[in-house]
This record gives structure tokens, C-alpha cells and sequence, in this order.
């Protein structure tokens, strides 16, 4: 049986954070050098004053248990009883559909908080209660509240086989999957492994490959264009996937006991991946911002969250897809997305049947553009229910 | 220019106010009984960590380094600022000393070289060659001033070098440094050839223009088969964050002690020869080639100095190739159609370290006068086989200098 759970960060921990956040010692700084180089000094000496002396964890924790929240001992892909943490919201309206929403890196489960009230109860935001779902929320592996894999070999298929286990075990024999991030490749994955189950899977990260059957001089303007985009982020934005796929522990000893650090490394990412137009707090407020990276402090889950990565460096192969997904997929397209790929590059591994492109939004959708995301998951599995 | 000398002197302040953020660490949970498979080991750097809250002298690296004179003199930089940079100046007793510049590299100090300046500058034996010995900091390094703005990659970096050797009355010098000091050493060996009597290198900074830069022979294929693309894959991802986002790591590193050391550690372990083969390559024992407080003497001095961040930035200044072609060239810069090193060359290949190409892919981008395969030895030869390190110095330079 699931049990319940409520996050509850001692009296102490908060004191520490505190202590630690007053006594930060700051890096120098190239002149004028904005985000240049990575996280602003500026701004994450605003912003970390901002988590000593203005931030209430307490309000953010009372909002992040508003969403029920259970815990349950899972088995699959030869591991007994892993502890998965998720949130548990059952759909009001006649039907509903189960739903396994999926969060990536440097997310949380909080990633769910906007769409979770739309998802599950449309009628209560506007909508139609034929649309809704019983969402089902974890913390992936070694994030958040999950328990922190004691050995290897927690990459996304392993997730995704936990994540079928866990939908069985919560009595869902048919349901949908969403996600971002680590979500797209873990909703794949969710969806290849469990044909039987999962009816459809709604992704906001198109991963595609390049055609291998005509030549460049061949590819249309938007396939040129995304193929500069990507190898553009190759040599300038991917620093943090060679390190987190390669020595993750490493880095993890200065992000773990540096609150500072750890708020450099994730701030970095929420305004470079987010529709912001270098301004992160049109997409985020501070509180917003500082509550995912508090659930990634108060947890202690920075070292096992970037070891997600490692774990896909090793079995690349078996982590992806390793044929064509069958089953019917939909892709939402923000134009703010770091990894994309056209239509096109998308079909030979999937089964597309709704691509829904916007003009607004980044990678993290489902907090920068709850309600087109959600227009885009009612649309896609209301043919499929 | 207007030398002015000076000694390290970290107040007492802050090493005890280093000694408390060490007491009240934050740990990470591991994985039991990962080691090194993840990166740095818990288990040993708790034990370096508590070694250097509680038992490292300090001072005795202050004494260690202010046995040899040292200097800061402010030079006026390509980017527009006037900067006090630091140096050893150890001069030899013996007429017929020759000047020898010995640049570190990441992450490294003029520390590294603490074992071979004296032997360098007076060597036991009458008939070895004696040197002028001159180990600069690094910009951002050390006791050399941070710069606030860009602009001090390798090639400036040789510039300064060339100007200060005159200052202090050297027109023709010898010159050792791996790491990012070879890449220094070859711009020398560019820029200023007419000044460097030879160049002793650990490294290929260089690499030959266009399509010589590719393998041309099964020895070079493998090369780059079998050392270069596992080194760039498993083993360089500090120079991707460092090439990119240096100023995203720095918060971490400037704050925590743990994490700063974690992270130079994590390199003094890979590159050096600690590991036997069925060891590799996560595994083997640092301390085979390092004590403690020899690892903790560098971490050390880049927390009292606060120049993480600084240090890194020359990845950045160096100018990272694309991606496509990071595997072939490793980092290296490559030469323009119809440039070469001129001045005799020797270089000195380790058993561990950053991967040395065969010699006949150095013969494209130096003249290679020399050429030694070390027994044993890492990326910090100075540290590591400093025996090894002087007398092929010696063999090398006596011929050439």
C-alpha cells in the first residue's frame, strides 16, 4: 500500500541552509560579462540573499503538500523494492484517464504543480470533465524524495519498467504518459516497454535523428537550420553533460555542501532553457526558482540526480529507444526548446500523431506554459481514451 | 618594470576560518562501494579533507615557498589593464648558468616545481649543467593578479613571459612546462623564437596545419584510436565546462573547500601513474605518488588565493575547437599552412597524463631534437619522478642550450 508522505525538513536543516548561505565566499568575475561565462554574479548574490533572508520554505513546502504525495515500494528490472516517491491526484469527471507525468534535470516533481489542478479536474479550470486524468507524479530515481539508488544501473529503461510497476501496483492497467527532458526519454520508454498498458505518449522534447538517406545539399531550410542550432549547443551548452555523464561525483562534493554552488549550477540552466530572453524572472519568480533548488538541497539529491546521466553514457543503447515506437505519439514543440528536431527527423522512431508547435514557451513547459501544455495532452489523448 | 619581492603570508584568520568550513562539511551520499567509478572517492576525500582540517601545516608549504626568492612586477597587459605578476627567481651561483623559464599548468602552481628549482640552479655535480631558474604564476593563478577582463590566453601569455626574461636580462632562455605551460612553451616557440635556445616539452600544444594534423600512419591511427578519443570521451570533460561555463562551476569551488578539492584532485589522481593496469581506469591509489599534504599544498593554494575561477578561465582564452574536431586535436591549437616550431625541441613522453602524440606527428608542428619515453611518471613530472625530470633537463638542455 502506498504511504502517504508529507515533506517535512527539520527546524535544523533550515538553519544550516541559513548559516551556510551567510557565510557564502564568492568567485571573481570577468568585467561586463553578464551570462556569459554562466551563472551572473549579480544576480546570484540577489538571488541568494533572496533564499537567507526573504524565501519561506515553509510556504513552499505547505504548496508542494497541497499535492498528495505517497511513497511505495516498487520491484522491477531485477531491483526489489525500490522507494519511489510521486504525487497521487485522481481525476474527477467521468472517465478518468491515469496519466504518469515524468520531470527531468535540473527539475523536481514540482514541475507538476501548475498542471496537476487542469489535468485532474478540468471542469474546476475551465474545461471539459470528459478531459480529465489521475495524474501520477514521481521523483525520478535518485531525485527528490525517491529513494537514492545504492548501486548502478538506474538509467531511464530501468525508470521506466519502476514507473509500469508502480502504475500496476496503483491498479492503472491503462494509461498515458507525458514528460520533458528525462521525461520524453522515460515516457518513450515507458510507453515501448509496456505496449500493452500505455495507450500514448506526449512528449514537449522532439528527439529525432538526421536523415541518412539524402544528402545535406538535400535538406530543407528548417532541417538546415535545426541541424546549426544542434551543433551549436554540441560545442557551447553541453559542458554540464560531459561532466555529469563522465565524473558526476566530482562536481557533486562543491554543489552538496555549497548551497551558492548548487544555486549556480541550476539557475544557469532555468534561464538558458526558458522563453526568457535572458531575463530568467519573466519565466520564474525568485520563489519558484529557489523552490527547486531547495528540494535539490533539503534532499541532498544533486550528486544521484546528475548520476542519471552517467548511468545513460553507459548503456546509451538499451537507455533510448532501441526500435520505432508503435505506439501513438505527440510531440508539443516550444520554440524556447534546446534539443529539437523537425517533424521529418521524428517518424522513423515514432508514431506521430499530433505536433503541436507554439510561439511561446521553453524547456520547462509545464511550469512556463501550463495551459498550452495542457491544451496539447487533453487534445492528443482525447481520440486515444 | 620594478620587481618588487615578496612572501607568502596567508593570515591566520583565514586558514582557521578554512579549518571550520572543513569541520562543517556537507558529504554526499555515494554509492557503497563505488571508489573512484562516479569520480572522486568519498571515502579518501573525507580522510584529505580531515588531514587538512586538522593536521596539514600550512605554513610548512609558506616556508617551503618563501625558501626560494620570489617576486611580483606589474606588466601592462593586451587587454588593456596593468598586472602585478608573480615569479620564482631563484639565480644559479655559476657563471655559466643558462636562464630557464618553468611554467605550470591546470591545476598546478609554482609549487609543482618545488623540488627541482635548487637542484636545477646549483646541481650537486660540477660538470651538469646550472640554470637561472624563473617559475612564473600563471595570470589568475597563484599570487599573479586576476584579470577583470579577457583577453590573456597562451599566446599573450608567451608576450609577457618574453618580457619579463628580458627584464631581468635574459635575451636567450631554455624552457620547460606541460599542461597548459607547453601551450605557453609553443607560443614561445612561434612568437619568439629568436629568444628560446630550446624547449623542453610534456605536451603537444600544437598541432600541425590542416590535413597534417591527421593520422598518417598506422602508429598515429592508433594513437588516436586508442589514447586520444578515450581521453577526450572518459577523461576531458573538465575542459568542456571549463571551455564554456567556467563562471556555472566557480560558485561551488569558491565556497567549499571539499568541493575544490574533489575537483583538482580528481586530476592530480587521473593523470598521474597511481594506477596498475588492471587498476585502470578508475581505480588505483593516489597516495602511491602523492602524500596529502603535498595534494593539499595546491588545493590549498588555490583557496587562499581564490583563484578557481581565474584559473580556469584560460580554457575559455585558448579558444575550444568545435566538438567535430575536439577528438582529433585534443584540445591542442593548430597551426596555420606554413607554420612551425623552429627552435630544437625535446620532448618528454609520461606513462600517465594527457596523450602524447607519436613522434612523427610532433615532427609536423616541431623541430623534434629530442625525444625520451619515461619508465614511469604522470602529467606532474616535477611532483612525481623529479629525479627522472632533472637529468633529462639536464641531457637535453646540455646539448641544446
Amino acid at each position: 500500500m502506498p504511504q502517504p508522505f508529507t515533506i517535512e525538513v527539520p527546524d535544523t536543516d533550515l538553519r544550516d541552509l541559513k548559516r551556510r548561505l551567510a557565510q557564502t565566499r564568492w568567485p571573481s568575475e570577468v568585467a561586463e560579462s553578464g551570462w556569459q561565462y554562466g551563472s551572473n554574479l549579480a544576480y546570484m548574490q540577489e538571488l541568494c540573499e533572496y533564499w537567507r533572508n526573504d524565501f519561506d520554505w515553509r510556504v513552499q513546502e505547505t504548496y508542494l503538500n497541497r499535492m498528495p504525495q505517497f511513497t511505495e515500494a516498487v520491484s522491477a528490472d531485477g531491483v526489489d523494492d525500490y522507494t519511489v516517491h510521486f504525487v497521487h491526484q485522481e481525476g474527477v469527471g467521468p472517465d478518468p484517464l491515469p496519466l504518469v507525468f515524468t520531470h527531468g534535470w535540473p527539475g523536481t516533481f514540482y514541475e507538476v504543480s501548475k498542471i496537476l489542478g487542469p489535468l485532474t479536474d478540468p471542469a474546476a479550470h475551465g474545461g471539459d470533465p470528459a478531459d480529465a486524468f489521475s495524474v501520477v507524479a514521481p521523483s525520478l530515481p535518485g531525485y527528490g524524495f525517491s529513494e537514492i539508488p545504492a548501486a548502478g544501473g538506474f538509467g531511464q529503461k530501468r525508470t521506466a519498467l519502476l514507473w509500469g510497476a508502480l502504475m500496476e501496483k496503483l491498479g492503472y492497467e491503462r494509461y498515458g504518459a507525458q514528460g520533458g527532458d528525462w521525461g520524453a526519454i522515460v515516457t518513450a520508454q515507458v510507453a515501448y516497454q509496456h505496449p500493452e498498458n500505455c495507450i500514448g505518449a506526449q512528449i514537449n522534447m522532439p528527439i529525432g535523428r538526421p536523415p541518412t538517406d539524402r544528402p545535406q545539399e538535400e535538406w530543407t531550410d528548417e532541417e538546415k537550420a535545426v541541424a546549426a542550432k544542434m551543433a551549436e549547443w554540441q560545442a557551447q551548452e553541453t559542458g554540464y553533460q560531459a561532466i555529469q555523464g563522465t565524473r558526476p561525483q566530482t562536481l557533486a562534493y562543491g554543489l552538496t555542501d555549497s548551497p551558492a554552488g548548487l544555486a549556480g549550477w541550476i539557475t544557469e540552466k532555468w534561464r538558458a532553457w526558458s522563453d526568457c530572453d535572458g531575463e530568467i524572472e519573466r519565466r520564474f519568480s525568485k520563489d519558484e526558482i529557489l523552490t527547486n533548488i531547495s528540494i535539490y538541497w533539503f534532499s541532498g539529491t544533486i550528486n544521484s540526480s546528475t548520476r542519471y546521466y552517467y548511468e545513460m553514457r553507459q548503456n546509451q543503447m538499451e537507455n533510448f529507444l532501441p526500435g520505432r515506437l508503435e505506439t501513438p505519439t505527440g510531440f508539443s514543440i516550444f520554440p524556447g526548446e534546446i534539443i529539437t528536431a523537425p517533424r521529418s527527423w521524428c517518424e522513423a522512431g515514432y508514431n506521430i500523431q499530433q505536433w503541436s508547435v507554439h510561439d511561446r514557451g521553453g524547456h520547462f513547459a509545464a511550469l512556463e506554459e501550463p495551459d498550452l501544455l495542457v491544451q496539447d495532452i487533453r487534445d492528443f489523448f482525447r481520440p486515444l481514451r | 618594470m620594478q620587481p618588487e619581492r615578496y612572501a607568502v603570508a596567508v593570515p591566520e584568520a583565514q586558514i582557521e576560518a578554512l579549518r571550520e568550513r572543513l569541520r562543517h562539511a556537507r558529504w554526499l551520499p555515494e554509492v557503497p562501494g563505488s571508489r573512484w567509478l562516479y569520480g572522486v572517492d568519498l571515502g579518501f576525500l573525507r580522510e584529505l579533507c580531515e588531514h587538512w582540517a586538522e593536521r596539514f601545516d600550512w605554513r610548512a608549504v609558506e616556508r617551503q615557498l618563501n625558501a626560494f626568492p620570489q617576486f611580483r612586477a606589474p606588466f601592462d597587459c593586451p587587454n588593456g589593464e596593468t598586472l602585478r605578476m608573480h615569479f620564482i627567481h631563484r639565480r644559479s651561483p655559476r657563471a655559466d648558468a643558462v636562464p630557464l623559464l618553468i611554467q605550470h599548468g591546470w591545476p598546478s602552481s609554482v609549487y609543482e616545481f618545488h623540488k627541482i628549482i635548487d637542484a636545477l640552479a646549483e646541481p650537486e655535480d660540477p660538470t651538469a649543467p646550472a640554470f637561472h631558474v624563473v617559475a612564473p604564476s600563471l595570470p589568475g593563478y597563484g599570487w599573479s593578479d586576476i584579470p577583470r577582463r579577457a583577453g590573456l590566453g597562451p599566446a599573450a601569455i608567451a608576450d609577457l613571459w618574453a618580457r619579463l626574461m628580458r627584464e631581468l636580462g635574459y635575451e636567450r632562455f631554455a624552457y620547460h612546462g606541460g599542461d597548459w605551460g607547453a601551450a605557453v612553451g609553443g607560443q614561445l616557440g612561434l612568437r619568439h623564437s629568436e629568444r628560446l635556445r630550446a624547449l623542453h616539452l610534456t605536451a603537444a600544444a600544437l598541432a600541425p596545419p590542416g590535413a597534417a594534423a591527421r593520422a598518417q600512419s598506422d602508429e598515429e591511427a592508433r594513437f588516436f584510436r586508442d589514447e586520444q578519443e578515450p581521453y577526450v570521451r572518459e577523461d576531458a570533460a573538465h575542459r568542456a565546462i571549463h571551455g564554456t561555463r567556467f563562471q556555472t562551476l566557480s560558485y561551488g569551488l569558491a565556497d567549499s573547500p571539499v568541493g575544490l578539492a574533489a575537483w583538482i584532485v580528481d586530476k592530480w589522481w587521473m593523470l598521474s601513474d597511481c594506477m596498475r593496469p588492471e587498476e585502470a581506469p578508475r581505480g588505483g591509489d593516489i597516495l602511491r605518488r602523492f602524500t596529502m599534504d603535498e595534494l593539499l599544498a595546491t588545493v590549498s593554494i588555490y583557496w587562499f588565493t581564490e583563484t578557481i575561477n581565474s584559473s580556469m578561465r584560460i580554457y575559455h582564452e585558448a579558444g575550444r575547437p568545435p566538438a567535430a574536431v575536439e577528438a582529433e586535436l585534443g584540445g591542442r591549437a593548430r597551426l596555420r599552412e606554413g607554420e612551425r616550431v623552429s627552435a630544437p625541441t625535446g620532448f618528454a613522453r609520461l606513462v600517465r597524463g594527457t596523450p602524447l602524440p607519436p613522434r612523427s606527428w610532433c615532427e609536423r608542428a616541431f623541430e623534434v631534437a629530442h625525444w625520451t619515453e619515461f619508465p614511469e611518471g604522470g602529467h606532474f613530472p616535477a611532483m612525481e619522478i623529479p629525479q627522472l625530470l632533472l637529468a633529462d633537463l639536464r641531457v637535453f638542455f646540455s646539448q641544446h642550450s
